[in-house]
């Protein structure tokens, strides 16, 4: 065996390592991607197209929400919306429609106040998908029914679910800095 | 913090405030000078067609606590103690009513099906509790005229008011 040869089977076992260290580099990403999106990972494959795009979206996702100052609320803060929440849940026997515009506007409000970018829906379920992936598409759920109620398709039933799936994402977004320092330490 | 802890939360007695007034009791004390009026009972018939029953010596006499706005109703007790009460349920009674109430509609979200239910004893327990503090009433009132003749005209007439004064207060 020359030289030559033995450069071309070098080079040759580079680049394979090269690209095996790509491919597995971008597995363990994908994987990570998936591993905390769960759901919402398919989710944006599906809307994208391409898992590719959806890759980079949720990355972009991400980063986005780590250029954020989102802050906890405090105590008063919560104390304040649960009880607000606790009206709207309660207003739900008699304004059904109203009381599910109404808790949408709360969690918009809480968000504010966390210090969430005031932004379409999109956007704002975007935001949500990084720091609660497992209840974005909840969010997502209840604003369907949200939509259907502004027709008035919407029967009780479907806005009874709306409120829960609104609520899940309410308690979440509700904890706070103590709760979420607890949490962390666990 | 898990789901039920949360709901728990919503549930607990923190829900909807509620402003009540006793607008609806026909017995309407509106005369400061009426508790001076001297023992067995006194109606004064007001402009709107009812009776205001007034007791005499202050002692014998229940006053409801009421915040601003709301009116004060006297208890207004057959000549001696019969125990009659203005308002259909005292103040405690429907207050711990009434937070039962909003717990159950901060429910009905979670569980509609044990909201109505829930309901349903509630409504109920409270036609319970009416229906007991007649009784109590009625066997008092029944002995002021079920005595065989001897009975005044005078004690059949203020008997009659006492049962026109219960009326008035279920039929609004």
């Amino acid at each position: 065996m020359n030289t030559t040869s033995i450069i071309i089977v070098v080079l040759v076992l580079v680049i394979i390592g090269a690209i095996l260290g790509m491919v597995f580099a971008r597995r363990r990403r994908s994987e990570q991607l998936h591993t905390h999106f769960g759901p919402e990972y398919d989710h944006t494959v599906q809307t994208m197209g391409d898992e590719k795009k959806a890759q980079t979206e949720l990355d972009e996702r991400q980063k986005h929400v780590k250029a954020l100052d989102i802050r906890p609320l405090s105590v008063s803060e919560r104390e304040h919306y649960l009880a607000d929440w606790t009206a709207v849940q309660s207003k739900f026997v008699d304004e059904p429609g109203q009381a599910i515009v109404d808790a949408d506007r709360l969690i918009m409000e809480v968000m504010q106040v966390r210090a969430y970018p005031v932004s379409d829906f999109e956007q704002r379920a975007a935001d949500i998908s990084v720091n609660y992936p497992a209840l974005v598409s909840n969010y997502r759920a209840a604003r369907e029914i949200a939509i259907k109620n502004e027709q008035h398709q919407a029967n009780t039933e479907e806005l009874r679910q709306a409120m829960i799936y609104y609520r899940s994402l309410f308690e979440e977004l509700l904890k706070t800095e103590a709760v979420v320092e607890e949490e962390k330490k666990r | 913090m898990n789901e039920q802890d949360f709901r728990e939360r919503f549930n607990s007695s923190d829900s909807v405030e509620r402003t009540d007034k006793d607008t609806n009791s026909p017995l309407v004390n509106s005369d400061p000078l009426a508790d001076k009026v001297p023992v067995d009972t006194a109606l004064i018939h007001t402009p709107m067609g009812g009776t205001v029953a007034v007791v005499g010596p202050m002692d014998e006499t229940i006053v409801h606590e009421a915040p601003m706005g709301e009116t004060i109703t006297h208890e207004a007790p057959i000549s001696t103690n019969a125990g009659s009460s203005a308002a259909l349920l005292s103040r405690e009674e429907s207050e711990h009513f009434r937070t039962r109430w909003n717990e159950i509609q901060g429910k009905f979200v979670d569980e509609p099906r044990a909201a109505v239910e829930q309901a349903d004893a509630l409504v109920s327990e409270v036609i319970e509790q009416i229906t007991q503090m007649f009784a109590k009433e009625h066997s008092s009132l029944e002995g002021k005229w079920n005595q065989g003749n001897d009975v005044s005209t005078e004690d059949l007439r203020m008997a009659l008011q006492h049962y026109r004064s219960f009326f008035n207060r279920l039929v609004v």
